[in-house]
């Protein structure tokens, strides 16, 4: 079992002369300047600096700059456009960042077969938008699909409102090619979505990038439904909303996506370039999307009606055509940047429960929020269960920030009680780390270590994230730490 | 016999559960081993206690379910002892608020299907063989005709609890239906044929029981047509089952037309009529049941004791061609076009295995390349197994043998049975 | 506030501006510079990252900083993508402005550009002379003598157009009247380019104003805007600049107006934030100015009868998509032409390059910008591409001529002149 290495400690200008050689100078970055944006993903909380960021173009430019950071003793980290939420690009141990957002080529379009053959940095919403004349689209959609890459969705297992239907990134992931931490590349799994022996695209697709550099994605591609509706259907509080959402599930109705939005969030969003003239007023909103058939959609939209008037909705709306659905989504992927609005930072929470508790555990945050004097909204996937009880606040205020902090860990607590799981699309990161132990004892997160060591043996390939180290209680939580102590000389 | 068996382990087996333990005199042949113990632990506790055992006297052992497919796979190594986990059994806990079940590994899916069922859900698994355990079909990832609406066995694992080989119970994954919480595991243990860890119990995600069903049996076809449109068919929205039927070697000649294509529409009863009615469209099909789907399932799940099985994985515009020569070939063949699946069924005329079986797999081998696909067998002739790797060319080896040395490093559990004889 | 002080006297609202950024990364992709380059400090997101650090004392505000801050085109793309909406844009002046005055922003094209933007292009008759002499050197051949001395000379050459003679050139009337029933009266921004290169185009929005029921006044003491010099860092010199202009457009002619119209996106854009370079005094222009394409769709064109058989296809000028928000009415406007066909092309929404006067100062990522649209236009293959911006007319109409293509550059305002002059007079 490996422990994650020391701080890399060796000569930086021997490692950015060789990262020079393999990338070239333009694509090597290592002013001090450079250096810090990069110290952080979309978790700004946690920043560090990495030694130096190398930008390839090929998986030949991976291999060759792993093969540098292994002879050198310099850890390494992968990263795509850095719009994570739990700190799996952050450079921890002054790694290398291997940043993939030169390598953004659709390599391949089969449309007889469905499959399409991705660099991975490609914009995830790019390659939906490269097929749509044919009919097809790339189902997961992450709320930051219009930046995030899919490289970064396979590294986290990207979910999205659809998921609901379509599963998440592991479900469309047919096969890759990725570099081991050992620099040697490896094709995992094949276009059937077959390959003999272990399941090791499954393995490797939620892996946070602890396992190699994925430099290659083969992924499935659906067709675009015949027909698709959206309801809005507006409550006057959140909990009515989830108990719609579970009246909808015990149904057996699987629509494409449940959403639910509260009027926290909808007053931020409409007052955003993603209006879309939800009802401010409304205490909850609920996305309902089918698709299908044409000849489906009546009788699912009276059954929708018949179980929302069951639970007082106080009024339906159906998007009359293509335009307004697009406004719809558009203002509930918007929701999470429109919190900047409310105040300076954004803590955004990703947890899961069994849908049927949703009612109770919606309650509970928002008591847990009010103890805490904190300002919460709430816009997630009801469908799933999956929670994103989102804090507002300014980090200035180092009260309000171990409020912040100590309220999130309240949430997962409750949430983990009930049976649910820390996160449910965001990943554990260096985020939720340490917080591990809530849910695993130290013989299930043993066995996820033998897994990490089977591929990253030496632990150089992006360490400290996911599995909490033996060495984390010396650590004092990075969250702690914060923002004004990323350490610059 | 106990020379046979390292020291102390039936002792140490008895000593944890005393009720469980047979010994088989004379000793049992499964599975390309020879047994000498059979050891059935009826709780979590008492599987984790049992591989304490084995992990301490290194003793390897053939982990099974009820036992019935251990055509599947490589033959064990070395294994005397059988763990059967046919006694952990029942449902936990049955959510039918949220469409999620946690059950013991061993309980026959059989039961499980009729509790689901009860409770208005339905169990997206659909092995062949419906005699099994839902371990076994979970270790095994066999998956029949529904394929296509069940989606791939692991889909429907949300958590597992297991026993390691060291004996230390860990669990991965949860009860609910979106998850990242750390490596998933589940994913590896799904097909791992009880190499790397013993299931006790898992969760498992059920789907709503479809409003309407419809089945349609549409015969005879040309080859060319056939593909065209079952692959079309298990393209609409409410297929679940799209199977392709091919003739009995030998018949071929008799009849220009000789494929058979067997269609499940499910869902609503809006959407299963639309597609019912497209397929029947102009073409000769009949009204199926389902025992159209049943006997689908018993063709694929058919084995023959001289006989040669294999699943091959194709895209599907490569299926066609495939199943063509595979059939010159003298396969039986079942297509289900959607997601690109193939078993083709061989039998020696005359010949003795050593002569017929290499030009069969250089053959299939032959045709899978062409094809750009992937395939496996999943029954050869008894004495054949020893010589023959039923996994052929599985990528990323390395990293599966560097996996098993981690999880199972002494080799306990079913040593050999996987792909590279892992 | 941070316990560290910043190392450079920095506007202090730029660090409460850039903790509207929640880091969110959605600008990401819309950015023509990230896309290009692939590097976070070249994304809009990345740029608030490091005015940030630097306002909060962690990194200097040279090197990195001044580059990327100057590798800007400023095209404002991902204010359209912000759902916090960040005010990106004006955080990009202030920074730049801060390195200005650190004596940060350095290099002889710099130095030349500030040269060019406070003593020349900030009064109108200099501007007035510089052009006649450019003019008069082109019709000489001098500049093709120095294009052959100097390389950016030769590379400047190939984006301006010949200066037009100085009957082109010449101011507009100060009053022009409404043509068949009055509906109003407008104020027009003459405009420093667009008066002395496109001089046409100018009178061709008078002529369709006048067309569409309003009286136009051209009022006396306007000048510059004081856009090209907000976006160099010279905020200085634009509310200076502004100022004149508030006292221009307050009542001209002794009369209000009931708009301040502009043809050129670029302008109008700052124009309507002239109430946040001058608080207060600057509302009321601020309120009143509308871009020439959004003001005709507001108040309902008069759709000519004359007929224009062409393909046209019409490009996003950024100020005028991103920074106000306006796409639809110079597409509805288009549309309203008899016989000319809109032809939609992939690349409408992202940046030509041109921005200002960065064609000139980052010559090779400005080229690196308009390529995929050239390859977007050279596909859709159109007779004319239209767009509301003289910076951007340039760019594309040397991108254009430089790929040999057949498209020609042209304003919306001169298609819709062109269709009213084929319809019959006093018609509309």
């Amino acid at each position: 079992m490996s422990e994650p290495p020391l701080t890399f400690s060796g000569s930086p200008a021997i490692l950015i002369e060789r990262l020079i050689a393999v990338v070239g100078e333009d694509h090597c970055l290592s002013r001090p300047e450079e250096l810090f944006t990069y110290g952080c993903d979309g978790l700004t909380l946690d920043a560090h600096r990495p030694s130096v960021v190398v930008l390839p173009k090929s998986s030949q430019e991976v291999a060759a700059a792993v093969a540098i950071c292994r002879e050198l003793g310099c850890p390494f980290v992968p990263r795509g456009a850095g719009t994570g939420l739990s700190g799996g690009a952050t450079p921890l141990f002054g790694a290398v960042v291997i940043c993939c957002s030169r390598m953004g080529e659709i390599l391949e379009i089969d449309a007889e077969n469905r499959i399409a053959v991705v660099q991975p940095g490609v914009v995830n919403a790019h390659l939906s938008r490269a097929v749509a004349d044919l009919g097809l689209f790339y189902a997961p959609d992450p709320s930051s699909q219009q930046a995030c890459t899919i490289g970064g969705n396979v590294a986290e297992n990207s979910g999205g409102p659809h998921t609901l239907k379509y599963g998440t990134t592991t479900n469309h992931v047919l096969a890759v090619e990725m570099v081991l931490p050992d620099a040697s590349t490896v094709r995992l799994g094949s276009p059937t979505g077959f390959s003999p022996g272990y399941d090791l695209v499954g393995a490797v697709v939620g892996s946070e990038g602890t396992l190699g550099i994925v430099t290659e994605i083969t992924v499935r591609l659906m067709a675009i439904p015949e027909a698709v509706e959206t309801i809005l259907a507006i409550f006057d509080d959140v909990p009515s909303a989830c108990r719609l959402v579970g009246g909808i599930i015990r149904s057996g109705m699987v629509p494409a996506a449940l959403e639910v939005v509260d009027q926290r969030t909808i007053r931020a969003v409409e007052a955003s370039v993603y209006a879309a003239g939800l009802p401010t007023e409304a205490g909850a909103v609920l996305i309902i999307e089918l698709d299908g058939a044409a000849c489906e959609m009546e009788g699912q939209l009276a059954r929708i009606r018949a179980l929302a008037e069951n639970e007082g909705v106080r009024d339906l709306r159906i998007a009359e055509n293509a335009e307004e659905r697009t406004l719809f989504w558009r203002a509930r992927k918007g929701a999470f940047g429109a919190m900047g609005r409310l105040a300076p930072d954004l803590y955004v929470h990703d947890a899961v429960v069994p849908r049927a508790s949703l009612p109770e555990v919606l309650e509970e945050i928002c008591a847990i929020g009010d103890r805490y004097s904190l300002k919460l909204s709430n816009v997630f996937h009801a469908g799933d269960g999956n929670l994103h009880p989102n804090i507002s606040f300014d980090r200035r205020d180092p009260d309000e920030l171990a409020r912040v902090l100590a309220a999130g860990r309240e949430m997962l607590e409750l949430c983990v009680r009930v049976g649910g799981v820390l996160t449910g699309e965001h990943g554990v990161g260096t985020e939720k780390r340490d917080y591990m132990g809530m849910l695993f004892s130290p013989d299930d997160l043993d066995a996820m270590r033998r897994l990490r060591d089977a591929f990253n043996p030496d632990g150089l390939c992006n360490p400290g994230k996911l599995i909490p180290t033996t060495r984390a209680c010396m650590e004092s939580n990075p969250k702690a730490r914060g923002y004004d102590e990323v350490p610059l000389e | 016999m106990s020379e046979e068996v390292a020291p102390g382990t039936i002792d140490g087996l008895r000593a944890v559960v005393a009720d469980g333990v047979r010994l088989l005199d004379p000793p049992e042949r499964t599975g390309g081993s020879r047994l000498l113990a059979r050891v059935e632990p009826s709780s979590g506790e008492e599987l984790a206690e049992c591989l304490g055992v084995f992990a301490r006297c290194r003793e390897p052992v053939l982990v099974t379910g009820a036992g019935t497919q251990l055509d599947l796979g490589n033959p064990a190594r070395g294994v005397s002892v059988a763990l059967s986990c046919r006694r952990l059994r029942g449902i936990v806990e049955l959510d039918a608020a949220d469409g999620v079940v946690q059950v013991s590994a061993g309980t026959p899916l059989a039961e499980l299907d009729r509790e689901v069922e009860a409770q208005g859900w339905l169990l997206p698994l659909d092995p062949p063989n419906r005699g099994g355990t839902v371990g076994g079909a979970l270790a095994t990832a066999t998956c029949g005709p529904r394929q296509r609406g069940f989606g791939p066995v692991r889909d429907a694992v949300l958590g597992m609890d297991t026993v390691m080989a060291s004996g230390a119970r860990t669990r991965c994954g949860a009860r609910v239906v979106k998850n990242v919480t750390g490596y998933d595991l589940a994913k590896l243990y799904v097909g791992s044929l009880g190499t790397l860890a013993v299931m006790e119990k898992v969760w498992l995600r059920l789907k709503p029981i479809p409003a309407s069903i419809r089945v349609l049996e549409v015969d005879p076809l040309d080859a060319q047509e056939a593909f065209g449109l079952a692959v079309a068919a298990g393209r609409r929205g409410s297929a679940r089952a799209v199977a392709l039927v091919g003739p009995e070697p030998g018949t071929q000649e008799k009849n220009s037309d000789p494929w058979r294509l067997v269609a499940e529409f499910a869902g609503e009863a809006a959407a299963t009529d639309a597609d019912a009615n497209w397929l029947a469209a102009g073409r000769p099909a009949k009204a199926g049941s389902e025992a159209s789907i049943e006997a689908v399932r018993v063709l694929q799940g058919e084995r023959r004791p001289m006989g040669l099985k294999a699943r091959m994985h194709l895209l599907p515009g490569a299926l066609a061609a495939a199943c063509v020569h595979l059939q010159a070939y003298g396969a039986r063949v079942l297509a289900y076009p959607e997601p690109g699946v193939v078993h083709a069924s061989f039998e020696p005329r005359g010949e003795s295995t050593p002569d017929w079986l290499p030009g069969v797999l250089g053959r299939l081998e032959e045709i899978s390349v062409a094809g750009g696909g992937q395939w496996v067998v999943e029954a050869l002739p008894e004495e054949a197994r020893a010589d023959w790797d039923v996994f052929p060319g599985a990528s990323g080896l390395a990293l599966m043998r560097s996996i098993k040395e981690r999880f199972d490093p002494d080799a306990i559990l079913n040593p050999g049975r996987f792909a590279g004889r892992i | 506030m941070s316990e560290t002080s910043p190392l450079f006297d920095l506007d202090p609202s730029l660090l409460d501006d850039s903790l509207d950024c929640v880091h969110c990364g959605l600008c990401l992709s819309a950015c023509p510079t990230y896309r290009i380059t692939g590097r976070e400090n070249s994304s809009p997101r990345g740029r608030i990252y490091l005015i940030r650090g630097a306002a909060e004392g962690k990194i200097e505000l040279g090197g990195v900083v001044a580059e990327e801050l100057g590798l800007c085109l400023g095209c404002r793309a991902c204010e359209s993508e912000c759902p916090s909406g960040v005010e990106y844009g004006a955080m990009l002046e202030k920074g730049r402005a801060a390195i200005a005055d650190a004596g940060l922003r350095k290099g002889w094209a710099y130095r030349l550009e500030g040269f060019a933007l406070r003593r020349i292009v900030a009064f109108p008759r200099r501007l007035h002379a510089a052009f006649s002499l450019l003019g008069l050197a082109q019709r000489l051949g001098m500049d093709r003598v120095a294009g052959l001395l100097l390389p950016f000379v030769d590379y400047a050459r190939g984006l301006l157009p010949r200066v037009p003679r100085a009957a082109a050139r010449r101011r507009l009337p100060a009053f022009t009247p409404a043509q068949g029933e009055r509906r109003g009266r407008v104020a027009l921004l003459e405009g420093c380019v667009m008066a002395e290169l496109f001089g046409d185009v100018n009178r061709a929005t008078v002529r369709v104003l006048a067309r569409n029921g309003y009286d136009v006044v051209v009022p006396e003491g306007q000048g510059c805007c004081g856009a090209l010099h907000a976006h160099a860092g010279d905020l200085s010199t634009s509310r200076r600049l502004a100022t004149k202009n508030v006292e221009a457009f307050a009542l001209p002619g002794g009369e209000p107006v009931d708009a301040v119209v502009s043809n050129s996106a670029g302008c109008g854009a700052a124009l309507g934030e002239t109430d946040q370079w001058l608080p207060g005094r600057g509302e009321e222009l601020a309120r009143q100015a509308r871009d020439v394409c959004e003001w005709l769709d507001e108040v309902g064109l008069r759709a000519p009868s004359g007929s224009l058989a062409a393909r046209v296809c019409y490009d996003d000028p950024c100020h005028l998509v991103h920074a106000q928000g306006i796409s639809s009415a110079p597409r509805r406007l288009l549309s309203a032409i008899p016989g000319l066909e809109l032809v939609a092309h992939a690349d409408a929404e992202s940046c030509c390059g041109a921005a200002g006067t960065y064609n000139l100062l980052q010559r090779e990522m400005s080229q690196r910008v308009l390529e995929p649209k050239l390859d977007a236009l050279a596909a859709a293959d159109p007779d004319w591409i239209a767009t509301g911006n003289p910076g951007c007319m340039l760019q594309i109409e040397a991108g254009v001529r430089a790929r040999g293509m057949a498209a020609r550059v042209v304003h919306p305002v001169e298609l819709l002149d062109r269709a009213y002059a084929g319809s019959a007079p006093g018609e509309s």
